[in-house]
Formats: C-alpha cells, structure tokens, sequence
C-alpha cells in the first residue's frame, strides 16, 4: 500500500517548477517524494515499487494556478516514439511492459504562466501550491482508504488508453 | 496512376530525432527520385550567436541537442580554444574525455536498445520489445543510467550540463567523488558486452555501401579532439574542413547537405570504426571479431553492432580514465579574447561535429559555422535509399515503406541537430 508522490519539473524554467513545489510542499506528510525531470528513466525509478504514483505537472493548457486532477487515459498516448518525446502514457506503458508500473497513476495538473527562463513561481501559480498540496494528500489517502475497504484503486489507468 | 507506378509516403518517421518525411518515386520498378525531408524548421543558431560572448557557445550550443548536449559543449570550446591559442591541461582533457564517454554511453544505448532493436526484432515499437525481451530492455536500461550518471557526475546534470566551460569546468570532482561510479562502471562493462552479444545474433538485410568514410583519428579511439581522416582522399587539418566539406542548400529539406570534395561522404560510427579500428581497446577489439565484424563494416544494417562495439569501449575508456584520475590543479584555463578564428571538432555519436569561430578583440563573435554529422549524412542516406528501394522494388508499399524507414534509422538521425525528420512517401509509375 506505497504511494510516491513525483514532481515533475525544472525549477529554473519559472512556473515549470511547480511539480518539485507541490512536492516539496507535501513532502512533511510521510509520503515518499521524487522530484525529476520530464525523463522517462528517472520516472520508472521514481515510481518503482510503489502501487499509486502521483504526479503533478505544469500545463499550459490551463489557466495560471488552476488544477486539474485526471489519470493516464485522459492524457496522450505514446503515439510515435521518438527520443525527445515519450510522454507519461508512453512511459507507463513502458514501465508496464517491464513490470514496473505502479497500478495507479494520479496526475494533478497545474496550470502555468510564466515557463521562461529564471527562478521562482508567478503569483498566481505560487497561490495554487498548497491548494495542489492538498489534492494530491487526498489522492494518497483515498487510494489508502480504498485499499484498506478493498475497494479498486479510485483512480485507475484510464480504460480509454490504447495498451 | 498505371500499374508499374507507385509511391510510397512516410509523412513522419518515427523512432529518428526531430520531424522528417521520406518521398520516393519508382517507375517501372526503378527508384527516380528519392528525397528526405526534413521539414522541422530551420533554428538560426550561427545566426544569433553573432554578438554573444566568445563564453557563451558550449552553453548556448549544447541547446541544439538534448541527447548530444557534451558534443556541441565540446566542438564549441575545442575551436574557441583554438581561436585563442589556449592548450588545455591533460587532466583537463582526460575529464573532458571522461565527460564524452557518458555522452557516448547514453546516446548509443538509447538507439540501440529502444529506437534500433525493434527493427530487428519485428516489433512495432519498444513497448513489445520490453514485453517480449524485457531483460534486455532492463539491462540496456542499466547501461544508459550509468552513461546518464557519468554526465551527472562530471557536467552537473543528465541533460545540457552545466559544469562545462570554455578551458575546462566550473568545478573538477575529487578521486572520492569518482570511486562509486567506478563500480557503476564496472557491472556496466558486463552489460555492454552482453548487449554486443545480443544484438550480433540479430538478422541484417545485405547492403555494402561505398561512401567515402571521414572521422576523426589521434592516439586513442576518436572521441573528443583529434585529427581528421577520410578513407579515399588526402588528409586535411581541422582549420582546412570548410575547404573540403561544403554545404549547400536543396529545395526538399531545411536542413543543409554536406558533401567532401563535391560527393557525399559517410561520417558516424561504420566510418570511425572503420579508420580507427586499430585504436579499439583489447577487449572492444576482441568483442567486436567476436560479434562477426572485420577491421571495417560497410553494411549500415549491422551499424548497431558497431555502436554496441563503442559502448563497450567507452564503458572500459571510462573506467581507464577514473583509474588514472588526477583531480586537476585548477578546473580551467584561462582563455583570454583575441582577435582570431578557431575550428574545433569532436566525434558526437552520429559523427564528426565541426564548429568555427570568428572572434573579434572584445571577445564578441563576429561568425560561426556548425556542421552537425546528420546533414554530412543526408546524401549518403537517400543514395542507401536509392539501392534498398531498387533491391526491394518487388516489395509492397508496407514492406517497402518499413524498409526504407530502417535504412534511415541506420544512422540514428538527428533531425533536429541537422535542421538549420519523417513522413514517407512513395510513387511509383
């Protein structure tokens, strides 16, 4: 019944900094917190072992600091393989492939302003913070209640992937 | 449309760097055209590099790529050292070497086992290549985290590293520092022998190509500064290179073909393995006969056993390089402007990388020219095309599509790198 919260991000590139943010943010609770770059590698690492990963990510497609929880299949699929481009789809279904998939995956989406170059959050996206900090503490103790009522995971891997 | 003509498309290859397309036309079965485009847009690098400061170009290059980021860094700083008349210390040098082997380890495993295996696997993708050869996968894995980790180590981070300065590092590790990635090393050693074995077992098409072979040579396996020397012509210095390769624009790609004395030429790993065999490791040497390769591969299919040879060499370089580690006295030279060119080269993992810089008194660029080994390449991929088409003309449109997309893979494009890759589509009439 592991959980490993993942921030994704590069804290030097502004508001894509807010997955190692939220991370950081939720890192006191006593769950397990990676943060990464937007690697494939490192992502299969960070959720090694563990049965529920939550991500956070930046987005654009949002408005600054609005958050947005969906899973794997309301996301890309790994459509065509290229090095610079396996996205968190492709990922998991590498991971599963391999057998080292967590059996869930959250992924609290945040929106963002500013991805330029230099440190620190725009306001808007820094107000989000502790708001997506209690999203994904949510995530893991509903996954943990869910698992102790022997219910399925509450938040499965999209059905609408293509595996 | 008659019978006899047909035309394939490939409008974006997969499995390549960047965004590329493939047109072919075959009539009466005989290829008449066959054209890579590449379509990704042109980036302007040279361009707005005029103006910066002659400090800037490892950083600002290493942009151009982010799976070869050690190669730009280090064709940049060899030709701005040059330009300046500064010599690095060797233990400068044999870290900026230790630096390259990582680049050398993470880029070639992640063609090899992920982009390359499942042409000759019959997969569609890595994903049933990880279901149905899921050790090999793992274990490639393991060999690109320590490639990954030597970057770390030595540059500050995986990707465009940030320790790498003009005359040497921002900070040089310690013996210490070293030791854990030694061990690292040492059981990625065992898994680049068995990735050489494993992919020598695969089946290759037949195809002998007769490009003109040009890579770097010295004293050791070409890597990150050397000499220059082709398989047909006379020799050239570095500062010579513009001289004798050339390149030209064609109206199908955004990118920029090379040519060496006015026909194509082949650089990468069959060219640098071929004129630096000899410079191999031992047990590199001894590995690749024992995968089936002679003192020369000049069939691109089997380019993945000549790149698995570069691993296992780099793996063994890197762990030579850590066992006579001397921390360097200081992290870098000091390079003061002068008024002056430079040209540097180094082999990246598709090839030799060329950079030229025109620096002016203030250290301001006034000039540069980068000539990555993808568009050295392009005339030499579209003439393998020409000839894997024309063999496999009885082919259908799917076989022959695929085909095609594996002769382009061969090379481990980088589509992007060259775009200052891939849609195919073939006509047949």
């Amino acid at each position: 019944m592991t959980a490993v919260v993942i921030g994704i991000g590069n804290p030097h590139r502004r508001d894509d900094g807010v997955g190692p943010a939220v991370a950081d943010a939720v890192r006191a609770h006593g769950v397990p917190v990676v943060s990464c770059p937007a690697e494939p590698t490192a992502v299969l690492d960070a959720w090694e072992g563990a049965d529920l990963a939550v991500i956070i990510d930046a987005t654009t497609m949002l408005a600054p600091g609005e958050i947005r929880r969906c899973d794997l299949g309301d996301l890309d699929g790994p459509a065509a393989v290229s090095t610079h481009d396996l996205s968190l789809a492709g990922t998991y279904e590498l991971g599963q492939a391999l057998g080292r998939a967590p059996g869930a995956v959250v992924v609290i989406a945040v929106g963002a302003a500013d991805t330029g170059h230099g440190e620190g959050l725009s306001p808007a996206v820094a107000a989000a913070v502790p708001r997506a900090a209690a999203a994904v503490l949510a995530a893991v103790h509903g996954h943990r209640a869910a698992k102790r009522g022997g219910q399925p995971s509450p938040c499965p891997r999209g059905s609408g992937h293509p595996n | 449309m008659s019978e006899d003509t047909r035309t394939l498309r490939v409008s974006a290859l997969t499995r390549v760097e960047g965004e590329g397309a493939l047109h072919v036309e075959l009539r009466d079965g005989v290829p008449q055209r066959v054209e890579l485009n590449i379509y990704e847009p042109p980036r302007f690098f040279e361009a707005f590099l005029r103006g910066r400061s002659y400090t800037e170009p490892p950083d600002l290059t290493a942009r151009i790529c982010g799976i070869c980021p050690v190669a730009y860094q280090t064709s940049a700083c060899n030709a701005i050292e040059d330009a300046c008349g500064v010599t690095l210390d060797p233990e400068l040098q044999a870290l900026r070497r230790l630096l390259y082997c990582g680049e050398w380890i993470h880029s070639h495993v992640l063609h090899i086992c992920l982009l390359h295996a499942p042409d000759f696997l019959g997969a569609p993708d890595v994903f049933t290549v990880a279901r149905d050869h899921r050790a090999e996968v793992e274990r490639g894995l393991a060999l690109k985290k320590a490639g990954n980790r030597l970057q770390e180590l030595i540059g500050g981070r995986a990707i465009h590293p940030v320790n790498v300065r003009v005359g040497g590092f921002y900070s040089v590790p310690t013996r210490a520092d070293l030791k854990p990635m030694a061990e690292q090393l040492r059981r990625a050693l065992d898994d680049a022998l068995a990735t050489l074995t494993w992919v020598a077992g695969f089946e290759f098409p037949d195809l002998s190509i007769d490009h003109e072979l040009l890579a770097m040579t010295g004293d050791r396996y070409p890597m990150e500064n050397g000499t220059i020397v082709r398989s047909d012509g006379p020799t050239f210095s570095v500062a010579e290179f513009s001289d004798h390769v050339r390149e030209t624009h064609v109206p199908h790609s955004t990118a920029l073909h090379a040519t060496l004395d006015g026909r194509r030429h082949l650089t990468g790993p069959l060219a640098r393995y071929a004129l630096n065999h000899h410079l191999l490791s031992p047990t590199a040497r001894q590995a690749a006969a024992a995968a089936g390769l002679g003192a020369e591969c000049r069939n691109p299919f089997r380019s993945i056993i000549v790149r698995a040879v570069e691993v296992v060499y780099a793996v063994e370089e890197a762990l030579r390089i850590i066992e006579n580690y001397q921390r360097p006295s200081r992290p870098y030279v000091d390079v003061e402007p002068r008024a002056g060119v430079g040209h540097g080269v180094s082999e990246a993992p598709r090839g030799l990388l060329y950079h030229r810089y025109e620096i002016d008194a203030e250290g301001r660029i006034a000039g540069s020219v980068i000539v990555p080994p993808t568009s050295q390449n392009q005339a030499a991929i579209e003439a393998d095309l020409t000839r894997v088409v024309a063999a496999g003309s009885a082919l259908d449109d799917a076989a022959l599509t695929t085909l095609c997309e594996r002769a382009i893979r061969n090379y481990d494009p980088c589509i992007s790198c060259a775009t200052h890759f891939l849609t195919l589509t073939v006509d047949r009439r």
